[in-house]
C-alpha cells in the first residue's frame, strides 16, 4: 500500500513536473494571478470613490491593433487605446482632436491636416506625420476598413506635422471617416514595424488615446490603465478591465452579482428583467447594422424580380422579430439606408407578410409549386434567423433548406457563389447612405452577396459620391432607394438594436450603437 | 465458456444447438432475476415505442416543426405537456421526435462500429503477427485522441449533416469493439474446437464467423448496450456545442443549446430534452449493468 | 524494470506518429482555403493563391505531410491563422487552466470514487451499497454538459453560489470540478466495488482473515491493494478522459482553456492550431498512460518479474 501511494505520488509529480515545465515562459504571463484578478473580477456595490471599471464582453478581440482589429471586440479596445485626426461633438460635428486644424482643396481631393506638436505616444515617443503614414498606409495594405480607406489614393508626410492625404475621388463625408473610422487611428509606426506580428497582440505604448494598452491574457481579458498624460484631460476611470463573456445570459448573471460593472452584449431575453432591477441601468439603441437578404442573383432562380418580391412578401417581420429578438432587438424596416443618415428616403415602408401574394407572384414567375433553396448559416443568431424564416416561407410554399457550417466555410461558399440566399448584417461606420449602400448594391463590391450589378445604380453610386453639394447628392441617393424598392436587390428586413447594461452608478454610461464603448467619459 | 467444456468433440449442431439454447436462455433466466435490468428493459422499450409512434402521438410537422411564434415560451400546460420552445413548437413533441433521431443515430452508429470492429477486431487476433501490430497502432492512435476531440474534428471536416455525425461517432468508436473482440478471439484462438474446425478444412471466414466470434459475443453486448448509450450523450454534446444537426431537426442536445439563452426564465426548456438523455442512457446502463451480471455469474455473490 | 520503461518508450513513437497521421490527414481533408483564412474575407483572390503557392498548400499530400513531420522533429508547429503566432503560445496560456480543472477534478474522483466503492463492496447489498451503486449509475447516465446547465441554474442563477463563468477564483473552479468530476467518480466506484468483490473472495484474503489480522486490515491492507490495480489504470484513462471531457465542460463554464481554444480554432478552421492542440493532448494522455503501466510494473510482481531478471 505504502509503495502504490509512493508511486502515485512519483506520478502526480512527474505530472506537475511535465506540465510545469511546458507552461513556463508564456503560461507565467498568461495566466493571471490570484490578486490581480481578485480585484479587479469584486468591484464593490457602491461607487463611491471607485477608479477601476470592468467590461464584459461577449467576444474576444482578433487583434487590438486598429488596422486589422475588425470585430466588434477588438473596436472596444481600440477605439479607447489610439485616437484618430478628428473628432465629433454630441451633434457628430467634426471637432479637432490630433490636427488641430485641416484644409480641404477646392477639388476636394487633397486633404491637409495640420498635426499638434505636442502628442505623444504612451511610450513617450512624439507624434510625428510619418506615423500616420505608416498606419494608413497599413490600413489600406490590410483592407479590412475597405469601405473607409477605398477611397484614399495615398498619404504624404509633407513635413513633420503636416499630412496630406488625397483621395481617388472627391468625397464629401471622409471627414466623417477619418472622425469615426477605427482604420484612421495612429499607432507608433516605430513600435509597429519592430514588432512585426506580435504588435496584434501585444501593442504596449503604441497609441496616443486615453488609454494606455497594458495586458491581453488570452481567453480571459485585456487590461488598459489611464492615460494620464491624454492630451484632452487624464479620464477619471483609472483602470479598465475588458472580460470575455461569450455566453450573454453569463454576461447578465456576471452583471447583476457585479462580477462586471458593464456588459455590453446583452441578450434581448434577458433585458426586459434587467429592467425592472434598481441596481442596474439598461439601454437599448439603434445599432449601426441592418439586416437584409442576399439572394445570389448569379442563380437563374433570383434573377426574376417576382421570386424576389415573393420572398420579401414571404416574411412576418413582426414574428420575426419575436421570435428571434424577443421582440425588442430590432426595428423592421423597408429600406437598409438608417432614418438619421444622410441620404435617408422616406416612403418605404416595411413589407408585410402576404402569403397569397407571395404564391402568386411565384406562380407568375414560372413556379407555381414553390421554389427551394438553401439558406447559409453559422451556429447563434444567423441559425435561428435562418430556422425561423424556413418555417414562414414554408407557408408560402417556399422550401428553405439550411446548410449549418462554421464561419470560415460560409465566407468561402460566399466568396465562390456557391450560396442561394444569406442573411446579411453589414455595418456603416458613417451616417451616410454612401456608407451604408456601397458594399450592399453596386457590383463588383465584396460584401455585395447578392451579385447585384445595375450599371444605372452604379453610375448613381458614383454620382452621388463624387458630388460635393448635398442638396444634389440627396437628391442621387433618393433615385437610388427608388430603384431598390422596385428592384428589390436585397430584401431589407431589420436595423438591430444593440443593449448594454451597467451598474447604476456608473455615470456617463450608454450603449453606443457602433460597435465602440468609450470609457473617457465615464466616472463613479 | 463453451470452450471449457470437457472432452468436446467437435460438431457443428451441438455447437449451434448449444449455444441457443442453453446460454442465451441461461443468460435471459438470469437476467429476469435482476430488479434494475428489467426497470431499464421497461424504459427502453417504453422510449423506443414513443419514438416508433411518435407520429401517432404527435404529429411532426404540424407541432415538432411548424412555428407556431404567438405561442412561444409557455409553461407547461394541459395542451402542451412540456411547454413551447422560442419558436412556439411544442416541447414533447419535440422531445419524442428527438427520441427517434437520438436512438437512431445511437444504435446506427453502435452497428457500424461493432460491425468495423468485429472486422478488424478478429482479422488483427486471429493473424495475429504484423497485420496484428499495424491494426492495433492504428488504432491506438485513435484512442489515445479525446474521442469528442476526434468527433468534432470530422464533423467540422466533412461538414454538418447526420450522415457526417454517423461517420464521425464510428471512427471513434470502432477502437473499442475491435479491442474487446481481439481479446476474445485471442483467449478462443488455442482451443481445441478450433484446431479441429481447421483439421475439418473449414476456410478463415468460415472458422471467424462461427466459431470464434460467438464467443466474443458476451463482452460485446455488455459493450453494445453502453457504447448506444454513450453515443446519444456523445452526439448530444456535438450538437449543444453547435455541431453535427441542421435545424429545425428536433435533437436533444439541439434543443439544449436553442434553450441555453432562456433557461433562467424557462428552465423546462433545458428540463426536459436533458430528462430524455439521461432516461434513454440510464435504461441502457442499467440493462447492460444487468447483462454483465447475467454474462458472468462469477460476480453475482 | 528500464528495459521495460525503455519498451514503453519506443511503442509510444508509432502512436504518436499514428495520430500526427490521423490529424494531418482529417485536417487536409478541410474544404477551406488556408490562404483565405490567413488573408482574411476581404483579400483577393490572387493574393490568396499566392500565398497558397508560397507555403507550399498546394503540394500533393505526402509532400506537405513530410514537411509538417519535418518541422515537428525540429518543434516547428507552424502559426496561427488567426494572429500569425507559434501555436504552441496559446497553448501554454491556455493549458494551466485546463490542467487546474483537471488535476482538481481527478482528485475529487479518487477522493469520492474509492472510499465509496470500498465500502460498497465490503457491506455488499446493504443500503449504503444500494444507494451509492444506484446513484452512481444515475450519474454514469447524466450527460456533464446537462449536468453543468443545471448546475449554473441552481447554483448561479438560484441561489448565487458559484460564478456561472470564467475563471480567477476558486469558486470559478467549484462547478466545473463538480461536473467533471461525478461522472469519473460514479464510473470508478462501481469499478472499485468489482474488483473489491472480487479481491475479498481471493485466497489470500481468507488466509490474512485466517491469521488474525482485524477486519479493517484485511480490507485495507490486502484487499484494496490487490484491487486497486484496475482502479489505477482506469485512473489513467479517466485523466486522459477529463483532459478531453474538459472540452466541452469548459465551453459551457466559458473557462480559457484548451478546450475552448480547440473549439474556437475548429470554428475558424485554425488548422495549424487544431493539430497542435490534438497532437498536444494525445501525447499527454500516452505520457500519462505509460507512467500509469509503469507505476502498474512496479505493483504488479508478474510483470516486475519478467523484466528484473
Amino acid at each position: 500500500m505504502k509503495k502504490l501511494l509512493g508511486a502515485v505520488g512519483i506520478m502526480l509529480v512527474l505530472v506537475m513536473v511535465l506540465t510545469g515545465c511546458a507552461g513556463k515562459d508564456p503560461a507565467q504571463t498568461a495566466a493571471p494571478s490570484k490578486s490581480d484578478t481578485a480585484g479587479a473580477d469584486a468591484p464593490g456595490q457602491t461607487g463611491d470613490g471607485r477608479t477601476d471599471i470592468v467590461i464584459g464582453m461577449a467576444g474576444e478581440p482578433v487583434s487590438v491593433e486598429p488596422q486589422s482589429a475588425y470585430d466588434a471586440a477588438g473596436s472596444k479596445v481600440v477605439c479607447n487605446v489610439y485616437d484618430g485626426l478628428v473628432d465629433v461633438d454630441d451633434d457628430n460635428n467634426i471637432i479637432a482632436n490630433l490636427a488641430k486644424d485641416w484644409d480641404i482643396s477646392d477639388d476636394g481631393l487633397v486633404y491637409t491636416f495640420h498635426l499638434r506638436d505636442d502628442i505623444r505616444f504612451h511610450n513617450g515617443d512624439p507624434l510625428t506625420a510619418e506615423d500616420f503614414v505608416y498606419s494608413i498606409e497599413k490600413a489600406i495594405e490590410l483592407g479590412y476598413g475597405e469601405e473607409t480607406t477605398g477611397v484614399i489614393d495615398h498619404v504624404e508626410a509633407t513635413g513633420e506635422h503636416t499630412l496630406d492625404v488625397t483621395l481617388k475621388h472627391p468625397y464629401k463625408p471622409m471627414m466623417q471617416n477619418f472622425a469615426h473610422s477605427k482604420y484612421l487611428y495612429v499607432v507608433n509606426s516605430k513600435l509597429a514595424k519592430e514588432a512585426g506580428d506580435n504588435f496584434a497582440i501585444n501593442p504596449v505604448g503604441a497609441g496616443t488615446g486615453p488609454y494606455k494598452f497594458v495586458s491581453w491574457t488570452s481567453g480571459v481579458n485585456v487590461k488598459l490603465e489611464a492615460n494620464e498624460d491624454y492630451h484632452r484631460g487624464a479620464p477619471a476611470i483609472k483602470e479598465a478591465t475588458f472580460k470575455f463573456i461569450p455566453e450573454q445570459s453569463s454576461g447578465a448573471i456576471a452583471l447583476e452579482t457585479g462580477d462586471v460593472d458593464v456588459y455590453t452584449d446583452l441578450s434581448f431575453v434577458d433585458v426586459p428583467k434587467l429592467m425592472e432591477k434598481d441596481d442596474i441601468q439598461v439601454d437599448v439603441t439603434l445599432g449601426r447594422y441592418a439586416y437584409y437578404l442576399c439572394m445570389n442573383q448569379t442563380k437563374e432562380m433570383f434573377q426574376d424580380i417576382r421570386v424576389r418580391q415573393a420572398l420579401a412578401y414571404s416574411i412576418n417581420m413582426d414574428e420575426f422579430i419575436l421570435a428571434v429578438l424577443n421582440g425588442i432587438g430590432g426595428t423592421k424596416t423597408g429600406n437598409v439606408v438608417f432614418p438619421d443618415t444622410f441620404g435617408y428616403a422616406e416612403g418605404y415602408p416595411p413589407f408585410e407578410q402576404n402569403v397569397e401574394e407571395a404564391k402568386r407572384l411565384l406562380a407568375e414567375a414560372g413556379y407555381p409549386d414553390g421554389i427551394s433553396f438553401t439558406i447559409l448559416a453559422t451556429d447563434g443568431l444567423r441559425k435561428v434567423s435562418a430556422e425561423t424564416l424556413q418555417g414562414m416561407m414554408a407557408k408560402s410554399g417556399i422550401d428553405v433548406k439550411i446548410d449549418l457550417l462554421d464561419f470560415s466555410a460560409m465566407v468561402d461558399k460566399q466568396v465562390t457563389d456557391q450560396h442561394d440566399v444569406i442573411i446579411m448584417n453589414s455595418s456603416a461606420p458613417i451616417e451616410d447612405a454612401d456608407s451604408e449602400l456601397t458594399d450592399k448594391i453596386m457590383s463588383g463590391k465584396w460584401g455585395n452577396f447578392s451579385r447585384y450589378a445595375n450599371p444605372v445604380v452604379d453610375d448613381l453610386m458614383v454620382q452621388a459620391r463624387m458630388e460635393l453639394d448635398d442638396a444634389k447628392r440627396a437628391d442621387l441617393y433618393a433615385q437610388i432607394q427608388e430603384i431598390l424598392r422596385t428592384e428589390l436587390p436585397i430584401v431589407p428586413m431589420y436595423y438591430a438594436h444593440v443593449a448594454s447594461g451597467a451598474n447604476a452608478n456608473l455615470k456617463g454610461f450608454r450603449a453606443w450603437g457602433s460597435t465602440y464603448i468609450f470609457l473617457r467619459g465615464m466616472s463613479w | 465458456m463453451t470452450s471449457k467444456t470437457a472432452n468436446w468433440e467437435f460438431s457443428e449442431e451441438l455447437f449451434e444447438e448449444y449455444k441457443k439454447k442453453s446460454q442465451i436462455a441461461e443468460v435471459w433466466r438470469r437476467l429476469k432475476k435482476s430488479k434494475t435490468a428489467m426497470l431499464g428493459l421497461f424504459v427502453l422499450t417504453t422510449i423506443i415505442l414513443l419514438a416508433l409512434f411518435a407520429d401517432l402521438i404527435r404529429n411532426y410537422q404540424s407541432m415538432a416543426i411548424e412555428q407556431n411564434i404567438m405561442n412561444r415560451l409557455q409553461s407547461p400546460n394541459s395542451t402542451h405537456w412540456f411547454g413551447t420552445d422560442a419558436q412556439g413548437r411544442d416541447l414533447f413533441a419535440r422531445v419524442i421526435h428527438g427520441a427517434r433521431i437520438s436512438l437512431l443515430l445511437g444504435f446506427s452508429c453502435t452497428a457500424i462500429s461493432v460491425f468495423v470492429g468485429l472486422i478488424l477486431g478478429s482479422v488483427a487476433g486471429y493473424f495475429g503477427g504484423k497485420i496484428d501490430g499495424v491494426i492495433m497502432r492504428i488504432l491506438d492512435s485513435i484512442m489515445s485522441i479525446p474521442a469528442i476531440l476526434l468527433s468534432l474534428a470530422i464533423v467540422a471536416v466533412l461538414g454538418q449533416s447526420i450522415p457526417n455525425l454517423i461517420i464521425a461517432m464510428t471512427v471513434a468508436y470502432v477502437p473499442g469493439f475491435a479491442r474487446i473482440v481481439r481479446a476474445s478471439v485471442l483467449t478462443v484462438i488455442g482451443n481445441e474446437y478450433i484446431e479441429a474446425a481447421k483439421a475439418s478444412g473449414l476456410g478463415t471466414f468460415r472458422i471467424i464467423s462461427k466459431y470464434v466470434l460467438p464467443n466474443a459475443f458476451g463482452p460485446i453486448i455488455v459493450e453494445i448496450t453502453m457504447s448506444v448509450a454513450s453515443v446519444i450523450k456523445a452526439v448530444a454534446g456535438l450538437s449543444f456545442i453547435g455541431l453535427g444537426i441542421i435545424p429545425p431537426t428536433p435533437e436533444w442536445g439541439a434543443m439544449l443549446s436553442e434553450s441555453r439563452e432562456f433557461m433562467r426564465y424557462n428552465p423546462y426548456l433545458v428540463l426536459y430534452p436533458g430528462l430524455a438523455i439521461v432516461l434513454t442512457s440510464l435504461s441502457l446502463n442499467l440493462l447492460g449493468d444487468g447483462l454483465r451480471d447475467a454474462l458472468d455469474p462469477r460476480l453475482k455473490d | 524494470m528500464h528495459k521495460y520503461v525503455l519498451k514503453r518508450l519506443i511503442l509510444m513513437v508509432p502512436i504518436i506518429l499514428g495520430v500526427i497521421f490521423i490529424v494531418f490527414t482529417i485536417t487536409s481533408l478541410t474544404p477551406g482555403d488556408p490562404g483565405r483564412m490567413m488573408l482574411g474575407m476581404t483579400a483577393s483572390q490572387e493574393a490568396v493563391d499566392k500565398l497558397n503557392e508560397e507555403l507550399g498548400f498546394n503540394d500533393p499530400y505526402v509532400v506537405r505531410f513530410a514537411k509538417y513531420l519535418g518541422n515537428i522533429v525540429r518543434g516547428d508547429f507552424g502559426k496561427s491563422y488567426k494572429n500569425n503566432q507559434p501555436v504552441f503560445d496559446e497553448i501554454f496560456a491556455r493549458f494551466p487552466t485546463t490542467l487546474k480543472l483537471a488535476l482538481a477534478s481527478i482528485t475529487v474522483t479518487i477522493l469520492i470514487g474509492i472510499p465509496l466503492g470500498v465500502l460498497a463492496a465490503v457491506r455488499q447489498y446493504s443500503k449504503l451499497d444500494m444507494i451509492s451503486t444506484v446513484s452512481a449509475l444515475f450519474i454514469a447516465a447524466v450527460p456533464s454538459f446537462w449536468l453543468a446547465l443545471v448546475c449554473i441554474l441552481a447554483f448561479s442563477l438560484h441561489l448565487g453560489w458559484f460564478p456561472p463563468n470564467g475563471i480567477g477564483s476558486i469558486a470559478h473552479y467549484v462547478m466545473p470540478t463538480f461536473t467533471l468530476s461525478v461522472v469519473y467518480a460514479a464510473s470508478i466506484l462501481r469499478m472499485t466495488r468489482t474488483t473489491m468483490l472480487e479481491s475479498i473472495r481471493q485466497d489470500y484474503v481468507r488466509t490474512a482473515r485466517g491469521k488474525g489480522a482485524t477486519p479493517a486490515q484485511v480490507i485495507w491492507r490486502h484487499a484494496l491493494k490487490n484491487a486497486l490495480l484496475p482502479v489505477v489504470t482506469s485512473m489513467g484513462m479517466s485523466f486522459g478522459g477529463l483532459l478531453g471531457g474538459a472540452v466541452v465542460i469548459e465551453q459551457v463554464f466559458g473557462m480559457p482553456g484548451l478546450g475552448t481554444l480547440l473549439i474556437n480554432a475548429i470554428k475558424m478552421k485554425d488548422i495549424p492550431q487544431v493539430m497542435a492542440i490534438t497532437i498536444f493532448l494525445a501525447t499527454l494522455f500516452c505520457t500519462i498512460m505509460l507512467l500509469v503501466d509503469i507505476l502498474y510494473a512496479f505493483i504488479d510482481p508478474r510483470i516486475k518479474a519478467r523484466y528484473t531478471s
